[in-house]
C-alpha cells in the first residue's frame, strides 16, 4: 500500500500530463487569444495588451502550458526511439517558450527617434513613468506606473505627492467652473477650420484660467480676445494703439500712448502706469505686479490694437470678429454655431460657446480608447493625477507641471521609460522612394552616423537591413516630417532570447514532420497486416 | 407589319440611338490598339485595357457598362474635347447617402455627371461629420469615386508615355527615360482643330516609341487579360469534376485533374512575370495559390492512399476558390498593385506565406471532405469501417495541414523578427494564424481522448475550418475595419457571415444522428 501523499501526486501527474488537461489548456488560450483580437480591434493594440496577453491570468495560462508540456514529456521517458518526433516536438515548443521568457524578461523593445541633425542615444520603451525634477539640486526621481489597462487607483505617496489616479486613456477635456470675479468677465469657445485643418480655439479673460488667456498665437493667425464693448472703441482706435476697459462701469475709453507714464522693467522692457497700477500689455490685459503676476483685482483692463505687418491678427469677442484687410477695418457680427468666412486662403470661423463668469479648465477622464483604421481615435492621450499640500494637480506626457514644493522649485512630468545606448546616432539622411506616377512611398531609407569608443562608422538602414551594433538592433521602422525634413523612427530591440526561440523553432517542426512521417508508416504496417 | 420585325426595327432603332452619337463623334475611341496603350497608373506601367477596367469597376462598381471598358473610359477621356454624350452610372446602396443627394429610395444608380455637380456639397458634409461611421465612409468612398470620374473626363487620369530617345552614353533601358504627361496636355499641346485621326497617330506613335525604347512586357499583360485563365479554368475543374464522379476510374479522375492545374500553372506562372514577385500578395493570389496547392496535395495524398474521393474533394475545392475569383471581384480584387515597403524583397515573406497558404489549402481538404462526409452519412448512413476510414483520410489532411500551419507560423515569427525586430508582437493576423494552430492541435490531442471519438473528429474539423475562414478573410474584413465601424455593409464581412451560417447550418442538421458512434479507436 503505498502512502496516500504518493497517491494524489500520481494523481495530479495523470491529470497534468494527461491530454485532457492539454486539450483544455490549448482550449482556454485559444479562447483568450480569440477575445484578445476582438478587444484589439475595438480598442487598439496597447489596450489590448494591457488588457489579455500582458496580464497575470495570460501569463498564468501559458505557465500551465509549459507544466503540460513538461509533464507529458516527463511521463514518456525512459525514451523510446518510435517516440522522437513527439519528444521533438514538446521539447522544441518548451525550447520557444524559455526563448520567450528570456525575451520578456532580459530583452528590450523600444523606439529611437532621430530627427536630422541631432545626435541622440536615448531609447523610448512603451512603460510610462513620472519624473520629478529638482532643478536645483540637479536631481531626478522616477516614480513607475502600472501597466494597466483601465484607470488605476494609485493611493501613494512618494516625495511628499499624493499620487492619485494612474489614466493610461484619457482625454483632456474643458470643465467650466463657475468662478466670481470682481468684473465681468466672459469666456468663448471658436472653430477655426480650412479645407484641410480644423482648430478648437478657447479664450478667456480672466487670468485664473492657468491654461488660456486673451492672447493666443496659432502659428498663422494672432488672436486677442475682448468684451463686446471694447470692439466699439478698437474700430476708432489707430493701429497698434491702446484701449482702456473701465469693468466698473463697463466702458472702454482711447489711450494715448505718449501721456502715459513709461518706465523700464528689468524683464517686461517697457510698461505703461496707470492709476499706481504697471501694464504690460503684451502680456497681460491684467495690471502685473513686481513679480510679473497679473492682479486680478483691478478696476481697469488694458488692450492693444496690434498691428503686425505679416501676419493675420484677429480680434474676438463674444459676439464680434474684427480684423484689418487691404488697408480696412472689417467688422462681422457672429453668432453661435454660424459659419463667418474670413478673407484668407478659405480660413472659416465658427463661434462655439460664450459663458459669463466660468472659467475654462483643462482636465483628464479616463476613456476607453477606439482604434479606427490602426490609429487610436478616442481615449488617445494618457494622465496622472496627484495632490501637492492639498491642491490638486495632473499631468500628461504634453502637460507637465512647473511649481514649487516645500521651497523648493521642482518640475513634474510624465514620459515613457527610457534606455541610454552606450553609443549615439546621428541621422544624415533619409531617403524615400515613391512608387512611379504616385506619392505612394516604396522604400525608406536612413543614413545614420555611429559614434562609439571605437570611433565613427556610417551606416545604412532600410527595409530587412537592420543595422546591429554591440547585441542592440536597429530597424527602420517609420518616419515624420519635421520642418522641410524628414525624422526617422528606428524600433530598439535586443533580443536575448532569439537563438533559444529559432534553435525551438527548428526542432519543432522537424519533430512534427518527423513525428507524422512516422505515424503513416505505422498505419500501413497496420493496414497490411 | 407583323410583330417580329415589329421588334426588330424597334430594337435597331434603339441601338441606333445608343450608340449613332458616339460612333460618329469619337470613332478614334473603336481602335483597337488603345487595349495595349502602356499607361502609368498606381505605381506601375499596364496596358490601358487593364487600367480602363480596374478604374471602372472601382467607379461603378459593377460590370455593368454598355461597351467594353476601354471604349467607355476613351469616350469618357474625349467627353470634353470630342463632346460626346457616354453616361455612366455610379451605384448607391447606402440609404442616408442617397437622402442626402435626393435620390429616390428605390434608385440605386445615378448619372455620374449629375453627381459630379455635388462634390463640393458632399466634401462639406464629409468635413462636418466626425463620426467614422459607414455613412461618413460611404461618402468618402463616392467623392473619390467623383474624383476620379472627373479626372477622367477632364482627360487627366489618363497618362500617355513621351519617350526621350535613349542617352549615348547610357544606353540603358529604364523607366526614368519616360515622361507620362496626360492626354488633355497632349490635346492642348497639339492645338485646336485637332482631328480624331491626328489624335489616333499621335497615341500609335507615343505607343510603339514606348514599346521599341522601353519595354513591352505590358503586352504580356494585354495576353494575360485576354486569356482569361480563371475562367477558363473553372470550366475545365468543371469538366473533370463531373468526368471523377460519373467515371470510377481513379486513372482517368488523376489525368482529368491535371488538364485544369496545367492551366492554373499558366495562369500563376503568368501573374509572376507581369508582377515580378510570388503570387501571393493580395486576397486574390492566396486565393488562387491555397485551391492550386490544395489540389496538388489532394494529388499526393490520393496517390498515398489510392482514393478518388480525395480528386473529388482537391477539385471541388479548387472549383471553390476559382468561383470566389471570377464572382467575388468586389472582394477578391484580381488587380496587381506595387507592394507596401515592408513586403519587398523578402526570402522569409514568401516562405512563410506559401506555407500558410498551401496548409489553408491541406486544411481546406479535411473541411471539404468532413461536410461530405457530414451530409452523405445523413442521406445514408456509414458503417463503422467506412467512418474508420475517411476519419483516417481526414487526420492525413490535417497532419498536413497542421505542420504546414505550424512551419508558416513559425517562418512567419521568423520573418517578423527580421523585418521588424520582434518574433512575436500579438498582431492581429499572427494571432489568429495561432489561434487556428491551437484549435487543430486541441482535435488532434482531443482525438486521443475519450471526448473525441471519430464521429466527432469528423464533426469537429468540419468546424474547425470556419478560424481558417477567420484568420484569412476575418482578420482583414471584419477585425482590421474595427467592427463597430463598418459593420456588415462591405462584401468581404458579408460573405465570411453567409459562410459562416451555411456552415453552422449543416453542423446544426448532421449532428447526432448519422455518423456511427462507437468507443474512442485510440491506440496511443
Amino acid at each position: 500500500m503505498r502512502p496516500l501523499k504518493s497517491q494524489l501526486w500520481d494523481k495530479i501527474d495523470r491529470s497534468i500530463s494527461g491530454m485532457k488537461f492539454a486539450v483544455v489548456i490549448i482550449s482556454l488560450i485559444t479562447l483568450a487569444m480569440i477575445v484578445g483580437t476582438v478587444i484589439e480591434s475595438y480598442y487598439g493594440t496597447s489596450f489590448a495588451q494591457r488588457l489579455i496577453y500582458r496580464s497575470v491570468p495570460f501569463y498564468l495560462l501559458e505557465f500551465f502550458l509549459v507544466l503540460s508540456v513538461s509533464m507529458a514529456l516527463f511521463d514518456r521517458f525512459p525514451f523510446k526511439k518510435r517516440k522522437i518526433g513527439f519528444y521533438m516536438i514538446h521539447i522544441g515548443i518548451l525550447t520557444i517558450m524559455a526563448g520567450s521568457f528570456l525575451t520578456g524578461y532580459a530583452g528590450i523593445d523600444g523606439s529611437l527617434t532621430l530627427k536630422p541633425g541631432e545626435p541622440s542615444r536615448t531609447v523610448r520603451l512603451d512603460e510610462d513613468q513620472v519624473k520629478i525634477y529638482y532643478p536645483d539640486r540637479q536631481e531626478t526621481v522616477t516614480y513607475h506606473l502600472p501597466q494597466s489597462a483601465f484607470s488605476s487607483t494609485l493611493g501613494q505617496e512618494f516625495r511628499g505627492i499624493q499620487f492619485e489616479q494612474y489614466l493610461p486613456f484619457a482625454q483632456i477635456f474643458v470643465d467650466w467652473q463657475e468662478h466670481i470675479a470682481t468684473y465681468p468677465y466672459s469666456s468663448s469657445r471658436y472653430l477655426f477650420f480650412d479645407s484641410g485643418h480644423s482648430r478648437e480655439v478657447t479664450m478667456t479673460l480672466t487670468s485664473k484660467a492657468k491654461d488660456y488667456g486673451p492672447l493666443l498665437d496659432t502659428g498663422p493667425l494672432l488672436l486677442a480676445y475682448m468684451p463686446d464693448v471694447v470692439m466699439k472703441c478698437l474700430e476708432e482706435a489707430p493701429l497698434g494703439g491702446l484701449i482702456t476697459w473701465d469693468t466698473v462701469h463697463n466702458t472702454c475709453q482711447l489711450l494715448d500712448e505718449k501721456k502715459l507714464i513709461q518706465k523700464p522693467h528689468p524683464q517686461a522692457g517697457t510698461i505703461f502706469s496707470i492709476n499706481q497700477y504697471d501694464y504690460f500689455p503684451q502680456w497681460s490685459i491684467h495690471p502685473i505686479d513686481q513679480h510679473l503676476r497679473p492682479v486680478e483685482t483691478a478696476p481697469h483692463k488694458i488692450f492693444r490694437k496690434f498691428h503686425k505687418p505679416n501676419r493675420i491678427v484677429l480680434f474676438l469677442s463674444p459676439h464680434f470678429v474684427a480684423y484689418q484687410h487691404e488697408g480696412k477695418w472689417i467688422k462681422n457680427e457672429l453668432s453661435l454655431n454660424e459659419i463667418v468666412s474670413l478673407p484668407w486662403s478659405d480660413i472659416h470661423l465658427r463661434p462655439l460657446e460664450n459663458h459669463e463668469n466660468k472659467i475654462p479648465v483643462l482636465k483628464p477622464l479616463y476613456q476607453l480608447p477606439i482604434q479606427n483604421s490602426g490609429q487610436l481615435i478616442q481615449g488617445k492621450q494618457k494622465a496622472v493625477t496627484f495632490k501637492l499640500e492639498e491642491q490638486s494637480y495632473w499631468i500628461s506626457p504634453d502637460h507637465p507641471l512647473q511649481t514649487q514644493f516645500k521651497g523648493e522649485n521642482v518640475e513634474i512630468y510624465m514620459t515613457s521609460k527610457t534606455m541610454t545606448l552606450p553609443f549615439e546616432l546621428t541621422l544624415q539622411k533619409f531617403n524615400m522612394d515613391f512608387n512611379p506616377g504616385t506619392r505612394q512611398p516604396a522604400s525608406y531609407e536612413s543614413t545614420v552616423q555611429l559614434f562609439d569608443k571605437q570611433g565613427h562608422s556610417q551606416h545604412k538602414i532600410y527595409m530587412n537591413n537592420p543595422l546591429k551594433h554591440q547585441g542592440l538592433t536597429f530597424y527602420q521602422a517609420s518616419y515624420f516630417e519635421i520642418g522641410n525634413d524628414y525624422a526617422s523612427v528606428l524600433s530598439t530591440n535586443l533580443d536575448p532570447g532569439r537563438g533559444l526561440k529559432y534553435f525551438g523553432s527548428l526542432i519543432l517542426v522537424l519533430g512534427s514532420i518527423v513525428h507524422f512521417s512516422r505515424r503513416k508508416r505505422q498505419h500501413m504496417t497496420t493496414s497490411e497486416v | 407589319m407583323n410583330f417580329q420585325s415589329y421588334i426588330k426595327s424597334l430594337s435597331i432603332l434603339l441601338l441606333t440611338i445608343l450608340f449613332y452619337p458616339q460612333v460618329v463623334q469619337a470613332d478614334i475611341c473603336q481602335s483597337d490598339f488603345l487595349e495595349s496603350m502602356p499607361i502609368l497608373r498606381s505605381g506601375r506601367v499596364k496596358p490601358l485595357m487593364v487600367h480602363a477596367n480596374e478604374s471602372l469597376s472601382y467607379l461603378t462598381k459593377t460590370s455593368r457598362l454598355s461597351m467594353s471598358p476601354v471604349k467607355t473610359y476613351c469616350y469618357l477621356s474625349l467627353k470634353d474635347t470630342y463632346q460626346s454624350d457616354i453616361k455612366i452610372d455610379i451605384r448607391i446602396d447606402h440609404s442616408k447617402v442617397k437622402e442626402f443627394l435626393g435620390i429616390p429610395k428605390n434608385q440605386s444608380w445615378e448619372d455620374a455627371s449629375k453627381l459630379v455637380m455635388k462634390g463640393m456639397i458632399l466634401q462639406s458634409e464629409i468635413g462636418r461629420l466626425t463620426a467614422q461611421d459607414s455613412y461618413k465612409k460611404s461618402l468618402e468612398q463616392l467623392l473619390s469615386q467623383l474624383i476620379l470620374y472627373r479626372n477622367i473626363t477632364s482627360g487627366m487620369d489618363w497618362v500617355i508615355p513621351s519617350v526621350l530617345t535613349p542617352n549615348e552614353e547610357t544606353s540603358k533601358k529604364t523607366l526614368d527615360q519616360v515622361q507620362w504627361s496626360a492626354l488633355s496636355e497632349l490635346i492642348t499641346s497639339l492645338g485646336p482643330n485637332l482631328t480624331q485621326e491626328q489624335l489616333k497617330d499621335k497615341l500609335i506613335q507615343s505607343a510603339n516609341h514606348y514599346t521599341k525604347i522601353v519595354s513591352d512586357k505590358h503586352l504580356l499583360e494585354v495576353t494575360y487579360s485576354k486569356l482569361h485563365l480563371a475562367s477558363i479554368s473553372m470550366f475545365l475543374v468543371l469538366l473533370s469534376l463531373f468526368i471523377s464522379i460519373a467515371l470510377k476510374s481513379y486513372q482517368v479522375a488523376v489525368i482529368s485533374a491535371l488538364v485544369p492545374l496545367v492551366a492554373q500553372t499558366i495562369l500563376i506562372v503568368l501573374r509572376i512575370m507581369i508582377s515580378g514577385r510570388a503570387p501571393i500578395t493580395n486576397m486574390y493570389e492566396t486565393v488562387l495559390f491555397s485551391g492550386y496547392g490544395g489540389l496538388i496535395l489532394a494529388m499526393i495524398i490520393g496517390h498515398v492512399k489510392k482514393d478518388k474521393i480525395l480528386i473529388i474533394v482537391g477539385l471541388s475545392y479548387n472549383l471553390m476558390t476559382l468561383m470566389m475569383m471570377t464572382f467575388a471581384k468586389d472582394m477578391v480584387s484580381s488587380d496587381i498593385n506595387p507592394l507596401v515597403p515592408v513586403l519587398r524583397d523578402n526570402f522569409w515573406l514568401s516562405t512563410h506565406v506559401t506555407s500558410l497558404i498551401l496548409s489553408y489549402g491541406a486544411l481546406a481538404l479535411s473541411w471539404v471532405l468532413a461536410n461530405l462526409i457530414l451530409i452523405r452519412s445523413k442521406i445514408n448512413p456509414m458503417t463503422l469501417s467506412e467512418v474508420a476510414h475517411y476519419s483516417d483520410l481526414i487526420h492525413t489532411c490535417l497532419k498536413y495541414g497542421t505542420v504546414l500551419l505550424a512551419a508558416g507560423v513559425i517562418l512567419g515569427g521568423i520573418w517578423a523578427d527580421y523585418s521588424w525586430g520582434r518574433f512575436w508582437g500579438w498582431d492581429p493576423k499572427e494571432t489568429w494564424s495561432l489561434i487556428v494552430l491551437f484549435i487543430y492541435m486541441a482535435i488532434l490531442h482531443g482525438k486521443y481522448t475519450s471526448w473525441i471519438p471519430p464521429h466527432r473528429f469528423i464533426f469537429l474539423t468540419a468546424a474547425a475550418f470556419m478560424s481558417v475562414m477567420m484568420a484569412w478573410f476575418g482578420v482583414n474584413y471584419i477585425l482590421a475595419s474595427g467592427l463597430h465601424s463598418y459593420g456588415f455593409s462591405q462584401g468581404g464581412a458579408f460573405f465570411l457571415a453567409a459562410f459562416f451560417t451555411i456552415q453552422v447550418v449543416i453542423l446544426i442538421l448532421t449532428a447526432g444522428r448519422g455518423l456511427p458512434k462507437q468507443k474512442s479507436s485510440s491506440t496511443e
